[in-house]
């Protein structure tokens, strides 16, 4: 009557087999003497930080460096809980994340690494919009807008209907968007198709010969065949500016272009030694590893105050909390990060120049 | 004659209309090949040429032509083990209770309630739960433990359910006939109703697991990383998987890196595809010693 199963032949084989290497991964907790660094942040940001850890890893095998990407908000959550070492951000860091820094006790270096520009564009079709300005933009971006139709931006655009594709709320891209173009984050029609990838945007604009889209520049660069690039006029006499390397790196395509950041834990540089040398090789290679991630890197120069910035463990935000801030051109960089440097400001004469935001 | 006259058969109609309805359902199961197939094909045209021993050892790197998968293969398998580990006595420790010891009542019914109802709740919310009680609240930081305890909530109904359904289909008159020659409660359930429901448990735990090694939402909310150059030591160490590789590669802007997350499918694939088979085989042993 002995005719149940029990565990005989191959399946007990198996079964033994998973057993023990789940018993080599519990007895494995003896050897973690390298300390970890953790970089973590931005979805923007991460292709420039991965390709810095990536060649981190190469030249050090030993060390053990890991990135993800969470986001900008939730990076700066984890990176308060002192969960990272360093974490990436498509906007400096807001005033409420400031406050909660200082709760948590955790002083941080901004560090500058290169720009990213965000693309306007349409359907390859188009042929009647080849320029916006920026109150344009405002126009058919802004909450409530009443655009319904090309022919409600400006005469002679044909009365079409006109169907919008952008990033949703999660993106720094947002943000930064929502902020340059309407004046406040956030503050964007309700009607609009929203997507949590750049990908998706650029799928539903190219398919779309009444589409209007907004997302990073570099997503436009790798489909430019499907899509037709908008220049934007920033109402400041420069006229109408494509984004292009050249416009973006020196500062004439704006609003829509901005900084990236990364922020280091101090506290983590005197704990693991592994830190500083990392973010030292991320800030000398920057340039390769921002070109590397098809974003527009500053020019070699910049890239010695950002690290004269790092050596000198200059902590806080040069932008004291303001959180995306609207053309931030690189003389302005570099004013904010020497003023900042400055041992002892004299007076607030010194300070950045206005970022009065456009939009309404 | 009367009768007969007065019965319309119309048998041809009837017929007509019957075999209409199973080329209706053919044609509702084909198309679900058919998207399979499609996908299938679509995944394996593009990805394909990207298969390498490179790819499956390397590790993953900010370039296509150097990116591997070896971390994420490894952590993949590593997550298994601990979703396995976790809801194994818990799912089937669950159902036993409920089949076997629980009175019928307001209680078994509201925990069965809950229990159906957890079955259908979206996977980014058991992130959420992983994030604050198992990331924050326990401190395991976005380890491989934490990833593998939300996993195990995730899949740990489906388990339940059917570990239910496989001691539900045991006939009452084999617990009837040892409790009639003696046996105690546990004897019952040790001796004869765990072999006997092996099988369904079995399946049941192998599906749930293939479940869980695709889901990415929970996995990005506890914070895996992406780019790593080694394999987890550890259950508290860092760690990657399979689904965020190739959920990162579908966001990037290039079109290789597209290439490469197709790759990525073909091994997350063969890697259900192994588990279903292991399922079935299992199965199929089981029911033979029970049968033979």
């Amino acid at each position: 009557m002995n005719r149940l199963p029990r565990l005989t032949g191959w399946p007990a084989a198996l079964c033994s087999v998973a057993l023990l290497a789940g018993l080599v991964l519990f007895t494995g907790c003896g050897g973690d003497t390298v300390q970890t660094v953790r970089v973590d942040g931005s979805s923007t940001v991460f292709p420039i930080s991965r390709a810095a850890v990536t060649d981190y890893q190469q030249e050090n095998p030993d060390a053990r460096v890991v990135a993800g990407n969470s986001g900008t908000s939730a990076g700066f959550q984890r990176f308060f809980r002192g969960e990272t070492d360093v974490t990436g951000a498509s906007r400096p860091i807001r005033e409420d994340e400031l406050r909660r820094a200082e709760e948590a006790g955790i002083e941080f270096i901004e560090l500058p690494i290169g720009y990213d520009g965000i693309s306007i564009t349409t359907h390859p079709t188009n042929d009647f919009v080849s320029c916006l300005t920026v109150s344009e933009l405002n126009a058919i971006w802004r909450d409530e807008s009443p655009v319904a139709q090309w022919s409600d931006i400006r005469e002679g655009f044909p009365d079409k209907e006109i169907r919008l594709y952008g990033r949703s709320s999660a993106s720094g891209t947002y943000d930064y968007f929502t902020e340059a173009i309407n004046g406040e984050r956030g503050n964007i029609r309700d009607n609009y198709n929203a997507s949590g990838t750049d990908n998706a945007t650029v799928q539903g604009v190219s398919r779309d010969q009444r589409g209007m889209a907004f997302f990073g520049l570099s997503y436009y660069e790798n489909n430019s065949d499907n899509l037709r690039l908008i220049a934007v006029d920033n109402e400041q006499g420069e006229g109408c500016v494509e984004p292009t390397q050249e416009t973006v790196a020196n500062g004439t395509y704006q609003p829509l272009a901005r900084p990236e950041f990364i922020y280091v834990n101090v506290a983590s540089m005197q704990d693991n030694p592994e830190v500083v040398s990392f973010v030292r090789h991320y800030i000398a290679n920057a340039q390769r590893f921002v070109r590397q991630a098809e974003y527009i890197p500053f020019e070699a120069a910049v890239y010695d105050t950002v690290m004269q910035r790092f050596e000198n463990r200059t902590t806080g935000s040069m932008f004291e909390g303001s959180g995306p801030t609207i053309g931030v051109r690189i003389g302005d960089l570099l004013d904010r990060m020497n003023t900042n440097d400055a041992p002892a400001p004299s007076d607030s004469t010194t300070t950045a120049p206005d970022t009065t935001n456009v939009g309404s | 004659m009367n009768d007969h006259s007065a019965f319309h058969p119309q048998l041809d109609k009837r017929r007509r209309y019957g075999t209409l309805i199973a080329g209706l359902l053919f044609a509702a199961t084909m198309l679900g090949l058919l998207v399979l197939a499609t996908l299938i094909v679509d995944v394996v045209t593009t990805g394909s040429g990207w298969l390498s021993k490179q790819f499956l050892t390397g590790y993953p790197t900010a370039r296509p032509e150097t990116s591997g998968i070896w971390p994420a293969i490894v952590g993949s398998l590593y997550l298994m083990l601990v979703v396995a580990a976790t809801t194994v006595p818990l799912g089937v420790g669950t159902a036993l209770y409920l089949e076997e010891y629980a009175d019928e009542g307001g209680l078994k019914r509201m925990i069965q309630l809950n229990i159906t109802n957890l079955a259908g709740v979206p996977s980014v919310v058991y992130g959420i739960l992983g994030l604050g009680v198992f990331v924050y609240l326990f401190d395991m930081g976005s380890s491989l433990l934490a990833a593998g305890l939300t996993l195990s909530l995730l899949v740990l109904p489906i388990v339940v359910i059917s570990a239910q359904e496989a001691l539900r289909s045991i006939p009452q008159g084999v617990r009837e006939s040892a409790f009639a020659l003696g046996a105690t409660r546990s004897q019952v359930i040790w001796h004869h109703l765990i072999p006997m429901a092996l099988p369904g448990i079995m399946t049941g735990v192998i599906l749930s697991l293939s479940r869980a090694v695709g889901e990415t939402a929970p996995l990005v909310l506890v914070g895996a990383s992406l780019a790593i150059n080694f394999t987890p030591a550890h259950l508290l160490d860092d760690f990657t998987a399979l689904p965020m590789l190739v959920f990162q590669w579908t966001e990037e802007p290039g079109a290789s890196f597209q290439e490469l997350a197709a790759a990525a499918i073909i091994v997350l694939m063969a890697f259900l595809l192994l588990m279903n088979l292991s399922a079935i085989l299992l199965r199929n042993y089981f029911e033979d010693q029970l049968t033979g």
